[in-house]
């Protein structure tokens, strides 16, 4: 193994605790907005450093690409998502309904 | 590090599968079911199949799990349940030989698939065709030529399956499932402007490529579905009551041209169905492009829930 191996190997072992801790927190967070916070950060960044990590060990042009494709879709994803939900966590809220 | 994978992977199908047979909320099993979709993708792609896990992934996980979604949207919204209205509950099903028969087929199923070697009856047939044949992906080559009547009776079977969903639309007076919140286009706005040209290029590329790799005019429609069932849940397609002519065209243009090609195949051949010499490659284009317009109109008209659809131009 390479040096650069040795680097994505830390990468996606850095991305899969960043999953590891996003579950965690999805499981024990108390409500919608923590979760959301919790679930966001593992998308983003866990992702990231998983796309990283494994364009890393690919070293093809069009394999990085594929991959930055993958991590921009889900960030955007991701993002819309977060934000439909905390909107609708918010007017429950005001509707006193709870969240 | 495969065969861990492996065995993680039939272990969670098997958890998921119990999970939504077991599962005490109508939506707990919908999103346990998409995940069971997401996961049988990924056992395609381990088992050389990718054209039925991008199938899969599209229509088990995605499209199937939208009408799911809405259905289950619809019942727990609607306070005219049967169980709420005090009539009759539905009959529990005897649970002991519903479960000893699943368990029969399965293993039925299991056997057949341990003990038929090569992947199926046709090998040799496609071994034979593929080298001389215009269409380079094997699994195209079966679907569109050499098993051609199954595909349009896949079409037939996908139109009766709209028109049974039309008569009963007709007959209950369901709301539409989903009521988009206007507040929320400045959210989804910029997603419908970047998603649009992608998913549109991206099904004509698995239209396109599916004469030489994985995709074809299913994939394709599905991700046509896609593109449409979003333009619902964000208000710019609204269902109607009337359909119009042009989207009772687009529902039957697939079953239409394929028809039309496979008696064709009569004056250029000795048999339906056939191809013409020379010409190959673009009839089954041309059929391919039919049938991605019909799917795709069907799987996005049956999601909404009424005959029609009507754009929304209002900003």
């Amino acid at each position: 193994m390479t040096i650069l191996d040795w680097i994505a190997l830390a990468l996606l072992l850095g991305g899969a605790g960043f999953f590891f801790a996003g579950t965690i927190g999805l499981l024990r967070f108390p409500d919608t907005l923590c979760r959301l916070h919790a679930m966001t950060k593992a998308d983003n960044v866990g992702l990231g450093l998983l796309c990283l990590g494994l364009a890393l060990h690919e070293r093809t042009l069009s394999g990085t690409l594929t991959l930055a494709f993958v991590w921009v879709f889900a960030l955007a994803a991701s993002t819309l998502s977060a934000f439909l939900i905390a909107g609708w966590a918010e007017a429950r809220s005001d509707t006193g309904e709870g969240s | 590090m495969l065969p861990v994978f492996d065995t993680m992977l039939c272990l969670g199908l098997l958890w998921l599968g119990w999970g939504i047979v077991a599962s005490t909320t109508l939506f707990r099993g919908v999103v346990l079911f998409m995940v069971f979709g997401l996961l049988m993708a990924v056992t395609w792609v381990r088992l050389s199949a990718p054209d039925v896990a991008l199938a899969e992934a599209v229509i088990g996980a995605g499209i199937a799990g939208a009408l799911l979604l809405g259905a289950c949207k619809a019942m727990l919204s609607d306070p005219g349940t049967p169980a709420e209205q005090g009539g009759p509950e539905p009959a529990a099903l005897p649970r002991l030989p519903a479960a000893a028969l699943s368990l029969l087929v399965g293993a039925a199923l299991a056997w057949l698939m341990v003990t038929v070697r090569g992947g199926g009856p046709v090998p040799e047939a496609v071994a034979i065709a593929l080298p001389t044949h215009f269409l380079h992906n094997p699994v195209s080559v079966i679907l569109l030529d050499l098993r051609g009547y199954d595909t349009l009776m896949e079409t037939v079977v996908l139109l009766l399956a709209f028109l049974g969903a039309r008569a009963m639309m007709r007959h209950s007076e369901l709301d539409p499932l989903f009521t988009p919140v206007a507040t929320h286009r400045h959210y989804t706005m910029p997603l419908i402007t970047l998603l649009t040209p992608i998913l549109l290029l991206l099904a004509l590329h698995i239209l396109w490529t599916g004469g030489n790799a994985p995709g074809g005019a299913f994939q394709a429609g599905a991700l046509l579905a896609a593109l449409g069932v979003m333009y619902q849940l964000t208000g710019h397609l609204r269902p109607s009551r009337e359909s119009g002519p042009g989207v009772r065209a687009l529902l039957v243009c697939g079953l239409l041209v394929f028809s039309l090609f496979a008696c064709l195949g009569l004056t250029w051949g000795d048999a339906p169905l056939t191809y013409p010499r020379g010409a190959g490659y673009v009839s089954a284009l041309v059929v391919e492009i039919a049938l991605m317009l019909s799917i795709g109109t069907t799987l996005t008209l049956l999601f909404a829930a009424h005959p029609g659809l009507k754009p929304d131009l209002r900003q």
